[in-house]
């Protein structure tokens, strides 16, 4: 290479070296040459005459091997199973079509790659959708729920009367909407949530009275009730209240649900965790009926009126306890146990009716998908060339150097 | 020696089998010329020829004609493989050469002559592989400038000027030697 360098310089032939090799072309041709370049001529004859000619014998095992297409040095040369599958694909691959054969090959594997991993984010996506609905979605969980450290005061219980028997199943109502969105820790099955979700959905006026029922009519059927309704039908101002009460368990499902009777305008939810709260309830509940059996029993054995007339005094006082620990427990596992929706459906005529859905795709919605589908492939393309251009261009340098190594290494056995 | 530029590659694999052979059949000799010239060790120099005409039958379909004649590109890839060679290697082996049959030249040959066939043969083994490698790609492959300069990678008039250089490098090792 530094030959070739320095010899750049010396671009423009001679005038006379080129007469002199124009001599020595003429002699090699066996033309005249000019008597005063008879020298250059001798000397172009003299090494001329010094070429070695093969052995004929060589020349015709050679010209046998030509003739086989070197079928038998093909392996010896190729050595390893991958030089002769090489060989084999250079044979059947036009050489000139290699570089685009592999770079399609790359291309197809990148493409692949990067739709599955878009998929997966997709995936995702669809499912954080599913809970929390594609337009103005919030999460947000009630001040003092954080790290589940939320004290009785966070969740004000009023006495109430009446008996209940604290609920075994304590894992069922941590689970549902919203479990996997980071407002409940994973892995704290035991854990009490106590969740809510407003959820504003739009229809066209006309429809709002059957979205109303059609919402009622899946609070029915996932074992909940509607606690109030206020459906207006005046014209364009249609709009309903409803105020549903779903058993957690069954929250995502009402969600996902009745996010499909209309046009998602806002979906939020609300959650708090209520374990502490609700493990000092059920433990003043346990107190307060001990007490009360102690009593009881210290009762069956008074000696004297006087001391069961105070004994009486202190089982009824244990008994208005008993009341009230089992309200404050009742109403807290019921916060555990059912969730409130608050469910409002505005009119809007813009909105999409449901039988769009039930009647058939419109032109726009195959153009919807059809964007969504060119959109996913650009995406597919953007990524793959995100990957495939800087690898191209990193392929290209280390090819370029190790091609100009491999050249300066073999000059090198020229010096 | 030929100086037929012929072009391996056509469209249908059947054009491009018989460009190969045409090939093979004009350039045997000279590629075997030159690789022996270079490496100075004819058994090297028929091992390497073999390889070089076998890795040009495999490469056959990456000929492109626009980049030079076919026996440039078949210069190229022997000398690609007589580099190998000489790396591999590590040395020069001298050419064994069969023993010159001086009674039948010598009869008609001029003494003057003789000694500056044995002066040249000095100067030669003198000369570094590089030149040696010009005098080889000149007078044994019968290669024109051009398509020494395609095989060697540089312009025309730069191997038409180095090969002047070594020309009279020669000249002048054989005229003092005479």
């Amino acid at each position: 290479m530094r030959l070739r360098d320095r010899n750049r310089h010396d671009d423009r032939l001679d005038p006379q070296a080129e007469r002199e090799l124009d001599a020595i072309d003429r002699a090699l041709a066996g033309e005249d040459v000019d008597p005063e370049l008879a020298d250059w001529s001798e000397l172009a004859e003299l090494l001329r005459d010094e070429r070695t000619d093969p052995d004929q014998e060589w020349a015709a095992e050679l010209d046998e091997a030509a003739e086989h297409r070197f079928s038998h040095r093909h392996g010896e040369e190729s050595g390893s199973s991958w030089g002769q599958f090489a060989a084999r694909i250079g044979d059947v691959l036009p050489r000139r079509l290699t570089p685009a054969v592999a770079g399609l090959a790359t291309f197809a594997v990148v493409a692949v790659v990067a739709a599955t991993t878009l998929n997966g984010g997709d995936e995702e996506t669809a499912s954080l959708d599913a809970q929390s609905a594609p337009l103005e979605a919030t999460t947000t969980e009630k001040p003092g729920a954080a790290q589940g450290s939320a004290d009785e005061s966070a969740a004000p219980v009023t006495p109430e009367g009446g008996v209940a028997t604290p609920p075994t199943d304590i894992g069922r109502a941590a689970g549902g909407f919203g479990a996997g969105q980071g407002a409940i820790s994973p892995g704290t099955e035991n854990r009490k949530v106590d969740r809510d979700v407003t959820l504003a959905l739009t229809a066209p006026p006309e429809d709002v009275n059957d979205v109303s029922d059609e919402a009622i009519s899946i609070t029915r059927d996932l074992d909940g009730i509607v606690a109030s309704s206020n459906v207006t039908t005046a014209g364009k101002d249609a709009s309903a209240t409803l105020a549903l009460v779903i058993p957690t368990r069954n929250l995502d499902t009402a969600v996902d649900r009745l996010t499909e009777i209309g046009d998602v305008k806002s979906l939020s939810e609300n959650s708090i965790d209520i374990t502490h709260p609700y493990v000092s309830a059920q433990d003043r509940l346990e107190d307060a009926e001990a007490e009360r059996r102690e009593l009881l029993e210290a009762l069956g054995n008074a000696g004297t009126n006087a001391e069961a007339e105070a004994l009486r005094k202190q089982i009824a006082d244990a008994r208005r306890e008993i009341a009230r620990a089992q309200a404050r427990f009742d109403k807290i596992s019921r916060r555990a146990q059912l969730s409130e929706v608050s469910l409002s459906i505005e009119g809007d005529r813009n909105a999409s009716s449901a039988d769009d859905d039930e009647g058939g795709r419109t032109i726009g919605d195959w153009l919807d998908d059809t964007v969504s589908v060119l959109r996913d492939v650009a995406g597919v393309l953007l990524v793959s060339a995100a990957i495939l251009i800087p690898a191209a261009i990193l392929l290209t340098i280390a090819w370029l150097v190790i091609r100009a190594v491999l050249r300066r290494r073999r000059e090198r056995a020229l010096s | 020696m030929q100086q037929v530029a012929t072009a391996p590659a056509q469209s249908a694999p059947a054009e491009s089998e018989l460009a190969f052979d045409r090939l093979y059949r004009d350039s045997r000799d000279d590629v075997f010329a030159y690789v022996a010239g270079l490496l100075r060790d004819r058994s090297a120099a028929e091992d390497v020829t073999a390889q070089a005409f076998e890795r040009a039958y495999r490469k056959r379909r990456s000929f492109d004609p626009r980049r030079g004649n076919g026996r440039a590109w078949v210069f190229g890839i022997a000398r690609n493989a007589a580099l190998d060679e000489l790396r591999r290697r590590k040395r020069i082996t001298e050419l064994a050469a069969d023993p010159e049959d001086v009674d039948a030249a010598g009869a008609h040959e001029l003494a003057e002559s003789a000694v500056r066939r044995t002066a040249l043969r000095e100067a030669m083994r003198a000369l570094g592989p590089r030149d040696r490698e010009l005098v080889a790609l000149k007078f044994f492959a019968g290669l024109s400038n051009a398509e020494i300069a395609s095989v060697i990678g540089t312009s025309e008039s730069n191997a038409g000027t180095r090969l002047h250089r070594t020309l009279t490098k020669l000249r002048r090792a054989c005229d003092e030697t005479a």
